[in-house]
């Protein structure tokens, strides 16, 4: 009797000792679903998608983009903030513009300023949250210091100012534009949502670049082709500023 | 009698019922609490590999191993010495067979804010890094079989293990995050460059942050001027930050044509050739030579190069605004300005920190 109790009890310890807990059952929860709404910014030359082509200039020299950084800030629809922060790289992230989670009928149209305010663009960028484009471990070549902030917008290329037949593309042009004096606003009044799936949404806007190198008031990028907003350069740069806002539209 | 073996076998079934293969139950790991300057960004701490007091001085033991290498002579601080910043004061590094390398070895400083490794950026973690100097044929040339072999047969290997992750099985992944740990505690975030930027930003400063600063000359700070000012060194675009770097390559415009191709080794982009990891500048006086190969013995040819030395090439850096002109040009006086700034990177608490230093 006791030895049974023993083995018993031996085989009783070694099946139970590594029991497992079982899953407590109870009414299932279901998982509150998430949207996605993503934004896209697409390079166009008069309405067409630029691939990287070289471009003829209204002056008649030929010209190519090696990359655009956009930072943008407070994308919103009134009081219903979509982002607070997105950078946009297109050498890095392709026509990726900003990424966000909401409902997409709480932004059938949208507001983002093109910079940082003030109120940040001097503070110290190690303090922003970890995930923001803003922190300093995030914002790569976009911040130049504490006293001119943040770098709003880089338009880089390279452009054959020889006009000898030759491709050349002897001139570099970089357009670095920061500080208080060009933040601007950009408002989207019409922004259509397209359905990816029942989780995510795409909205899709368009940079002309005719719009902004080859129309009204064209940029000639023999004479104007740098700038790194000092406060001689500010009548270009607020040009330029100007000229992105009309560039930049949403597509319907 | 039976009854006294039955109770036996029932205790020791018990006890080993639920034992894993070379886990060992019985030590808890102690968060390592890791205390970074107050203007630095979060260091973002891998979920598989978190800091803990047994990791870290594992993890320094190992970085002082000379086992680790076929002929136990080098150990990782062969080729990053603690009395260079950890770099290498030779151009190239010499491996255990005589064999040097073609790239000098980077200064291991505030590693755990980085987010790609080696001159290329071929390895994406600190870990993966880790990893390939031990079977390295031109570095320490020993398979990691063969390593983890003499590591398990050393008794005090075998406790700090246990005590690190819970394991009498050591492998080259627990080695290699072992020393992730360490590496990752060697933060560098007081140099009268830290106190500079924190008054920047009216950021409180300590007493001894303050006593710093009362050192900090007038030309120091003229020379910081200069080396963020966009007509003057405009050095900034990646070199900034309390980091003093960006998580970036770059074509710095050292060649026209490139006998190294960098980034472009790796990702076969031609974009990509001639592009370098971005380094940092902290501890610069500390860790020449300078340049991915070593090639500047000085800071003064480093600031001779941006500033006439610059050559251009399809895939310069848009950055280097000046390359068209050779660089910058500075003038002598703007070049000694320059340079005292860089100086003022030198933290001598990091340079001389017991915590990093070889276990007696």
């Amino acid at each position: 009797m006791k030895y049974t109790f023993l083995l018993s009890a031996f085989l009783g310890l070694s099946l139970l000792a590594c029991k497992k807990d079982n899953p407590i059952e109870g009414t299932p929860v279901e998982e509150e679903k998430t949207t996605t709404l993503i934004g896209r910014l697409q390079l166009t030359y008069d309405g067409q998608i630029y691939l990287n082509d070289t471009l003829t200039s209204s002056f008649g020299y030929r010209y190519f983009i090696t990359n655009i950084i956009l930072l943008g800030t407070e994308l919103r629809n009134g009081s219903n903030s979509l982002s607070p922060a997105f950078l946009y790289n297109r050498e890095e992230s392709g026509s990726l513009l900003f990424t966000s989670t909401g409902s997409p009928a709480a932004y059938g149209s949208l507001t983002s300023n093109i910079g940082v305010p003030p109120s940040i663009n001097h503070a110290d960028p190690s303090k922003q949250p970890n995930d923001s484009p803003l922190n300093i471990s995030n914002v790569g070549t976009m911040h130049w210091g504490w006293n001119p902030g943040y770098i709003f917008v880089k338009i880089e290329g390279k452009a054959d100012t020889l006009n000898d037949g030759q491709d050349n593309f002897d001139r570099t042009f970089n357009f670095h534009l920061g500080g208080d004096e060009l933040l601007r606003t950009i408002q989207f009044p019409t922004v259509k949502w397209t359905e990816l799936s029942s989780t995510s949404f795409e909205s899709q806007f368009t940079f002309d670049l005719k719009s902004f190198f080859d129309d009204a008031d064209p940029i000639d990028l023999r004479k104007d082709y740098f700038t790194h907003s000092t406060q001689s350069q500010m009548p270009l740069c607020n040009r330029l500023m100007d000229k992105l806002l009309v560039a930049i539209k949403s597509v319907q | 009698m039976l009854s006294r073996f039955l109770f036996f076998l029932m205790v020791l079934t018990f006890l080993f019922s639920c034992k894993k293969n070379g886990e060992i139950a019985n030590y808890e790991q102690t968060p390592y609490n890791l205390e970074l300057p107050s203007h630095f960004p979060d260091m973002e701490i891998p979920i598989n590999n978190p800091l803990t007091v047994e990791g870290v001085e594992l993890g320094r033991h190992l970085f002082y191993e000379k086992k680790l290498s076929g002929d136990n002579t080098l150990s990782c601080a062969g080729c990053h010495s603690p009395k260079a910043g950890f770099s290498d004061p030779r151009q190239f590094s010499t491996g255990i067979t005589g064999q040097q390398g073609n790239r000098n070895s980077m200064a291991l400083i505030n590693l755990g804010f980085q987010k790609f490794f080696f001159w290329d950026g071929r390895a994406s973690t600190l870990e993966d890094q880790i990893l390939e100097p031990v079977p390295n044929p031109i570095e320490m040339h020993q398979s990691w079989k063969q390593s983890i072999v003499k590591l398990q047969d050393d008794p005090k290997y075998r406790l700090a293990f246990a005590k690190a992750f819970n394991t009498d099985q050591i492998d080259s992944l627990l080695t290699a995050k072992a020393i992730a740990q360490f590496l990752r505690t060697m933060v560098s975030g007081f140099s009268k460059y830290d106190v500079m930027y924190k008054k920047q930003y009216n950021e409180p400063l300590s007493p001894k942050e303050q006593a710093l600063y009362n050192q900090v000359t007038n030309e120091e700070k003229a020379g910081y001027d200069l080396f963020l000012s966009l007509n003057g060194g405009d050095c900034f675009h990646c070199h900034n930050g309390p980091l003093m770097h960006i998580n970036l390559f770059s074509n710095n415009g050292l060649d026209t044509e490139f006998k190294d191709p960098g980034l472009g080794g790796v990702t076969h982009k031609a974009s990509d050739m001639g592009r370098f990891k971005v380094p940092t500048l902290r501890n610069i006086s500390a860790t020449g030579p300078y340049m991915h190969d070593g090639r500047f013995a000085t800071l003064e040819e480093v600031i001779e190069h941006y500033s006439s030395g610059v050559q251009q090439s399809a895939t310069i850096d848009p950055n280097m605004q000046f390359a068209d002109q050779g660089g910058v040009q500075l003038d002598a006086f703007e070049k000694e300005l320059i340079k005292k700034f860089l100086l003022t990177l030198r933290d001598e608490e990091f340079l001389n920190n017991p915590k990093f230093a070889a276990p007696n």
